[in-house]
């Protein structure tokens, strides 16, 4: 997949910034948590001005799909910072985690649609292709089921409390099905520049499903604020970075191919 | 050479198919078998797919104009498409369907191209 080097590079730059942070300063702290929200910021407003270059058409309602999936979850790490950083109250449950959540029903409607799109190139997929496919799902599917949805459940939480981190899990599900169900098609005709804007923002759903999945595993250590486990916030945070380089690159794209036709009709 | 080119555009004229389109002429005396055989496309140095000759004679420039806009407003928005729509005013049809050819290329790939071109009977004529 080719690289934007002049959205990449400062984009990396700026990653690099924040892991070195991490490292170096408590990972917990008021300056590491408020630098956390730079790329899903970014990610929001690219995806905004992305979905209104393509207004009123089938991309532009996915488009905005994503966007306003991507404001839900910068919404819900705002409070979260809030609650955490600011009133030094448990955020969990609260208000984010119905930012979070209602994030996924925006970010499984956007890839089904896109599904419905491809879904012609199902026909068109090889064997061996499926086989490779259905083992990286799995590699999602068993551990999310395992600590996502089954190990979520405690005895001692609330009803509420119970409900909220198995619909994490559910949701994390859903979205490796409906990513798997757009990713196929397009990895085999992966030539377009659709196809590479979605295969970057797979690319960042690895990222959080990742996250999610060491989450589950290491909660303690993490809620324990052992440095090393809060590094799983990188793989949230790379999820981020997935989604503002697939929005700015996408943004350029649609851009240079405008200017490219205003020449023309000069 | 010269005589039998200029005889096979004279017969491409008494011809019902064909619009200007280039190739027109020397399809119309092919029958359809002729037209999958690769060796004689390669014969008249000519790429093409029936199915849009055949489409193609039954679209004005003015349905053709007006389906590739329609595709860039589904896909890219109603901006992109009013841009293209200055832009396809007074060109050829050739050149209108090689634009859109390349734009959907460019962004849906090769086969999803061809899919959307064929959902909307456009099918590219390929010179070479």
């Amino acid at each position: 997949m080719q690289l934007s080097l002049k959205i990449f590079v400062p984009l990396c730059l700026l990653f690099l910034v924040l892991v070195l942070s991490y490292v170096a300063v408590d990972p917990t702290g008021l300056y590491i948590s408020t630098a956390y929200l730079v790329f899903p910021i970014i990610a929001v407003v690219a995806g905004f001005r992305l979905s209104r270059l393509y207004a009123k058409s089938i991309t532009g309602g996915m488009m905005t799909c994503l966007s306003v999936g991507i404001l839900f979850w910068t919404l819900g790490e705002i409070f979260w910072y809030v609650f955490e950083n600011l009133l030094h109250i448990d955020p969990f449950p609260s208000v984010a985690d119905i930012f979070f959540l209602l994030a996924y029903i925006f970010f499984i409607y956007a890839l089904l649609k896109e599904g419905a799109i491809v879904k012609k190139m199902f026909g068109q997929i090889r064997l061996a292709h499926i086989a490779v496919y259905i083992i990286i799902v799995s590699f999602f599917v068993i551990p999310i089921s395992y600590y996502g949805v089954y190990q979520a459940y405690h005895q001692g939480a609330t009803m509420l409390e119970n409900g909220i981190a198995m619909a994490y899990g559910i949701g994390d599900l859903l979205l490796v099905v409906a990513s798997s169900l757009v990713l196929l098609p397009l990895l085999q005709s992966g030539d377009g520049k659709f196809a590479r804007f979605w295969i970057t923002v797979t690319i960042g759903f690895a990222f959080f499903l990742l996250a999610d999945i060491l989450f589950g595993i290491f909660v303690e250590a993490y809620n324990g604020n052992v440095k090393l486990y809060r590094y799983i916030d990188l793989l949230w945070l790379a999820g981020y970075f997935s989604f503002a380089y697939a929005f700015l690159l996408h943004y350029d794209y649609v851009t240079s191919t405008r200017e490219k036709l205003k020449k023309l009709m000069k | 050479m010269e005589v039998a080119v200029s005889r096979q555009k004279k017969q491409a004229q008494q011809v019902p198919i064909g619009s200007g389109v280039l190739g027109i002429g020397i399809i119309s005396r092919l029958d359809n078998t002729a037209l999958q055989n690769n060796h004689k496309r390669r014969m008249i140095g000519v790429f093409f797919n029936l199915k849009t000759v055949y489409t193609m004679s039954h679209m004005s420039s003015k349905d053709i104009r007006q389906k590739a806009v329609t595709i860039i407003a589904t896909h890219f928005g109603e901006s992109m498409a009013g841009m293209y729509r200055h832009f396809y005013v007074g060109k050829s049809d050739e050149l209108i369907l090689t634009s859109l050819t390349e734009l959907l290329t460019e962004y849906l790939g090769q086969r999803g191209a061809e899919q959307e071109l064929e959902k909307y009977s456009l099918n590219k004529i390929i010179c070479n």
